[in-house]
């Protein structure tokens, strides 16, 4: 039989051989337009949070910039190295990879790929091709903390978090600082549903929480955040803070307001570097002074969030921005903090 | 008997590949209303392109071809291992794991590392190797869900006793230098996996066709009954193919570890275990075959991604294609088997 013959195997196997050789084609004529190229993290877009954050700012640099931009998504962690390499050898001038799980992929791809230039959400990489972008959000969980303790009727208030990470405790540190802030004491509950996927377990430990005395639960643990804001529903006198995204309207009059990072605000910035051929930063800190976190409008809670305690956290705000405050970002720093007259 | 892997008619296996790749591949790509030509364009072009997007192919393509010869090794001996992609991540576990620990120079790390993922991959398929010699037990079950088990072992481990502080990943601690796979070309991921992957393929196809052990497996896969008359003791090969074929796995997985990420993370494998067993049948269950099949599974997977990027048709066409091969070839082959019996 033909393919059992040596020389079938041979002419077979050389086929992509010779493809491989003839076929490298010249570089692609530039059109002029930047190429941006973005790897989303397993959440993947459509996850009403992180992603779609990190995409709306690939939307406006489209649009403002006139940006050629692509989008791959990751089912698995082994995309993430995959993914990026695609785009580094499609020659994209920025590759965007979003979210602290693909730190080691992306200190790995862009080693490799010196040529090519990088940015990652969330995470700290010391590459001279790598643009870091980490957020203050601290800063924000501050003044989550601080309308949490101005709100509370019993005078106990919680954090629930995804993993017990460093990350995850920049939220937990400034909330319990901003309602220190208030009214030192407020009781400032903590717990971690070990995962940023679990509604069941964020369902169930927010139930705890509240059963506790709790009545207000800032959650910061990606999905398992739509399993608290389920609980807060069935309760009366419940309330929940949200996160990363706009959720106020979830379930309006139940989510007192969400702090927002400004994901978004980040890839933006990094895409006019890019497109501007400015050289890159390579560590962009974002906090209330960029715009980079920040409350809501309050839009479903006005009767709640009264004009006076908006009053305190414009002027708390006034005063992280000034440096007057330097909210702690570690308990470490949490468990010297102490507050300062106003 | 269950199934008796008939071989031969590689040329009407070939021909129906190319007619589901390119057929449904470009009905698929019109559902998604993009030009089959401009999509295949951006396939083949992110494949080939340039040099860094012919190593990623390669790249591709060693990934694939380690499980494929480990399936092979089973098919061959009669046995449905579809337990690769389980015995890949336990490989990859035990060298990402091992590695980490080891303060060795590199020409003992890296083999260390090897040698860990071959055994762990070769223990995962032995059991179910074990159950079929001792007990009768259907590989095909047994080896499906130890690929459930393997993951979720594995998942356990690094977030539970082999936590490490402070991280949110499911991974272990980074390969020191040492231990880590020497890159091939520059500004890619392609590492010496891929010559030790042609190497291991040249090795099996010799065990396969030149030694006792090759000749006792094949009978016993071709025709069983007449190889246990002959005196060969089934549940000994049984067992000693699946070991083998794990172990083949296994290395995949430690060579994944030890060249491309550096550290092992329970998604390491995007199904590579699974799109192996196409691979396999598409390479007539031949090693040397089965190189030329990883290569145009290996453009179909870098290409996909490409695809994805520059024309925007969903990779999932590339799957879509994959699975389809599996179904015809795997299911022609039971049922040639049956119509033999």
């Amino acid at each position: 039989m033909f393919f059992r013959s040596r020389a079938g195997f041979l002419t077979l196997a050389l086929v992509p051989l010779c493809a491989a050789a003839s076929g490298c084609a010249p570089k692609r004529a530039a059109n002029g337009a930047p190429r941006i190229g973005m790897v989303t993290d397993v959440g993947g877009l459509g996850d009403r949070s992180f992603n779609d954050s990190a995409y709306a700012g690939l939307v406006r640099a489209h649009a403002d910039l006139h940006a050629e931009t692509t989008v791959l998504q990751s089912r698995s962690a082994a995309d993430y190295a995959i993914n990026m390499t695609v785009l580094a050898n499609k020659e994209y001038e920025e590759i965007f990879a979003i979210g602290f799980l693909m730190a080691k992929d992306v200190a790995d791809v862009a080693a490799r790929y010196t040529k090519r230039h990088f940015a990652i959400i969330d995470a700290v990489i010391d590459l001279p091709n790598v643009t870091s972008v980490t957020f203050k959000e601290e800063e924000g969980s501050y003044l989550a903390g601080a309308l949490a303790a101005l709100t509370t009727k019993t005078k106990t208030i919680a954090f629930l978090g995804g993993i017990d990470i460093p990350l995850l405790r920049k939220f937990e540190a400034g909330f319990a600082a901003g309602a220190r802030q208030i009214d030192p004491s407020v009781k400032v509950l903590v717990k971690y549903t070990g995962s940023f996927d679990d509604p069941a377990a964020g369902k169930e430990l927010s139930g705890v929480l509240y059963d506790q005395g709790a009545d207000i639960v800032y959650v910061a643990a990606g999905k398992a955040g739509l399993g608290a804001i389920d609980q807060a529903k069935r309760r009366n006198d419940a309330y929940i803070i949200g996160v990363d995204s706009n959720q106020d309207g979830m379930a309006p009059g139940k989510i007192l307001t969400s702090m927002i990072k400004r994901v978004d605000t980040g890839v933006f910035r990094v895409c006019q570097e890019a497109v501007a051929h400015r050289p890159r930063s390579t560590h962009l800190v974002l906090g209330l002074k960029e715009g980079g976190v920040g409350l809501t409008d309050f839009r479903y809670t006005r009767s709640i969030v009264t004009p006076p305690k908006i009053a305190v956290l414009a002027k708390l705000r006034g005063e992280i921005v000034s440096g007057a405050i330097v909210v702690p970002s570690t308990r470490e720093g949490l468990a010297s903090y102490t507050r300062l007259p106003l | 008997m269950p199934y008796a892997f008939v071989r031969g008619r590689a040329f009407r296996d070939i021909v129906l590949v190319l007619v589901l790749v390119f057929g449904v591949g470009s009905f698929a790509m019109l559902l998604a209303r993009v030009s089959p030509l401009v999509a295949f364009g951006a396939l083949f072009d992110g494949a080939f392109g340039t040099r860094e997007e012919v190593a990623e192919t390669l790249v591709q393509a060693t990934n694939l071809l380690f499980p494929a010869l480990g399936i092979a090794v089973a098919f061959r001996a009669g046995l449905f291992n579809i337990g690769a992609e389980g015995q890949l991540i336990l490989g990859g576990f035990a060298a990402g794991w091992l590695g980490a620990q080891l303060p060795l120079p590199w020409f003992l790390a890296i083999p260390m590392v090897l040698i860990a993922g071959a055994l762990a991959g070769g223990v995962w398929g032995a059991i179910p190797g074990f159950l079929r010699a001792r007990f009768g037990a259907n590989e095909v079950i047994a080896t499906l869900m130890l690929n459930v088990v393997a993951v979720l072992l594995a998942t356990y481990l690094v977030n539970g006793p082999l936590a490490l502080p402070g991280s949110g990943a499911s991974e272990t601690p980074s390969l020191p230098h040492a231990a880590q796979l020497p890159d091939l070309v520059s500004d890619s991921r392609l590492t010496w996996a891929f010559p030790i992957a042609l190497v291991v393929a040249f090795v099996l196809r010799w065990v396969l066709q030149r030694t006792v052990f090759g000749y006792e497996l094949r009978a016993a896969g071709d025709a069983p009954e007449a190889a246990k008359r002959a005196g060969i003791d089934l549940g000994r090969t049984a067992f000693v193919a699946m070991a083998l074929s794990g172990a083949i796995a296994g290395l995949g997985g430690a060579t994944i570890v030890a060249g491309e990420l550096h550290r092992f993370n329970t998604g390491l494998s995007p199904g590579y275990g699974f799109i192996a067993i196409a691979v396999a049948l598409v390479g007539n269950l031949d090693p040397l075959w089965i190189i030329v099949a990883s290569l145009a599974f290996g453009v179909l997977q870098s290409g996909g991604i490409a695809m994805q990027a520059e024309a925007g048709v969903p990779r999932d066409v590339v799957a879509l294609v994959t699975g389809l091969v599996i179904i015809a070839l795997a299911g022609r082959r039971v049922v040639a088997a049956r119509r033999s019996t």
